[in-house]
């Protein structure tokens, strides 16, 4: 209410909205040039315990995974899509989602930094599309949650969009992984 | 009205994610020899000998190595794609192992469904481990072995077959049908150019 707002507050709504949508699209482009441009690095972290790293992001992913799972539940119930809602869910929404976002964070970062965007084969090309993807969806998600005259529709579109991608990364890495070298560490 | 906790989220996601691509370009050019340590990242442990000399060399994209263990026994091929490898293990008569494993910037850790292990790190040139079967121990040091040499295979229902072509033209391979094993008849490297293993090629 302290920023100078246009007559229609509508149009104002839409245009913070779509300007959401430009920085998220800027962030997935970003990372996706970065990933094609940058020369794969050759630091290797490994965490102990684990065989390789690609076993330490496989299991960082699924971690993921499941508490997008949690995301979603959480959200179906704050819009009271399942029953059970409360102000719980709204803190367990937010928390899991930033333990989520944590957790992605190393699994995106070595993947950038080591393999980069690549379109070696289907797998390895969606897969670097949904990584992107995600970042440029959780951005404008975050940017349409700060707003209050963002759309009604934005959030669960954005949201949705998220746990898309994460769906599909987690398929053709994880999955990918699981099926290829069996369940290990 | 603006909300502040979502926006502070996305500052420190993005910036983390800045921080940890940034941390690792100021790290790699004056360490090269600190492939194993960067970033505050706990150790790796330490498996294969040649771990402390080195050099920081990262496997190419793909490529196949190939060679005889230091005993002249063993066969050993190992064919890297992306951060997937494949081996071969394979004495021409009675022994034989297909491996898969992952790639990790210039080591390769590999394991067959029965037991059988190989570690192997790559020099910039040429690729060094231990291969483990059984109660054995094979070193090696492997060359690039670019077509015709390089690790073939074939299946059908009962039969798999694999051949290690050796840089300098030699076959090793073996024929196993049902688990009962056998030299594997001479293979074609030219015609038979669609049998050639990757490191993604399925083997297990």
């Amino acid at each position: 209410m302290t920023t100078a707002q246009p007559d229609d507050p509508n149009a104002s709504a839409q245009s913070a909205f779509f300007i959401a949508v430009i920085v998220g699209v800027m962030v997935a482009v970003g990372l996706g040039t970065y990933g094609a441009v940058h020369e794969p690095g050759k630091v290797a972290i490994n965490v102990a315990g684990f065989s390789s790293f690609l076993a330490v992001k496989t299991w960082l992913g699924t971690l993921a995974l499941v508490l997008a799972i949690i995301q979603l539940v959480t959200a179906l119930k704050i819009y009271g899509k399942l029953s059970g809602g409360g102000p719980m869910m709204n803190v367990l929404h937010r928390w899991s989602g930033r333990a989520a976002v944590a957790v992605s964070l190393p699994v995106a970062a070595h993947c950038l930094y080591i393999a980069g965007f690549k379109a070696t084969d289907g797998r390895v090309l969606l897969h670097s599309i949904a990584g992107c993807f995600f970042y440029g969806a959780f951005t404008v998600k975050m940017l349409a949650l700060s707003d209050d005259h963002s759309p009604k529709w934005a959030l669960p579109v954005a949201g949705g969009a998220a746990f898309a991608a994460l769906t599909v990364l987690w398929t053709t890495s994880s999955l990918w992984f699981f099926t290829t070298f069996g369940v290990t560490f | 009205m603006k909300r502040r906790g979502p926006l502070i989220t996305l500052v420190l996601a993005l910036g983390a994610l800045v921080v940890i691509l940034s941390l690792n370009d100021a790290l790699i050019p004056n360490q090269p020899g600190a492939a194993e340590a960067p970033t505050g990242a706990p150790a790796e442990p330490t498996k294969v000998p040649s771990d402390d000399a080195s050099d920081g060399a990262e496997f190419p994209d793909e490529a196949v190595y190939a060679g005889k263990d230091t005993t002249g026994k063993l066969a050993v091929a190992v064919a890297i794609k992306g951060d997937r490898a494949v081996a071969y293990l394979c004495d021409g008569r009675s022994l034989e192992a297909w491996l898969t494993g992952t790639v990790d910037g210039g080591r390769v850790t590999l394991e067959s469904n029965r037991g059988a292990t190989v570690e192997a790190r790559f020099n910039g040139k040429r690729v060094t481990g231990v291969a483990a079967e059984g109660d054995d121990q094979y070193a090696f040091d492997l060359d690039k072995a670019d077509p015709p040499a390089g690790l073939y295979r074939e299946q059908t229902d009962d039969t798999t077959l694999g051949w290690i072509v050796l840089p300098d033209g030699r076959q090793v391979g073996i024929k196993n049908t049902g688990g009962t094993l056998a030299p594997a008849p001479r293979l074609d490297p030219e015609t038979d150019a669609a049998k050639r293993v990757t490191g993604e090629t399925k083997t297990q």
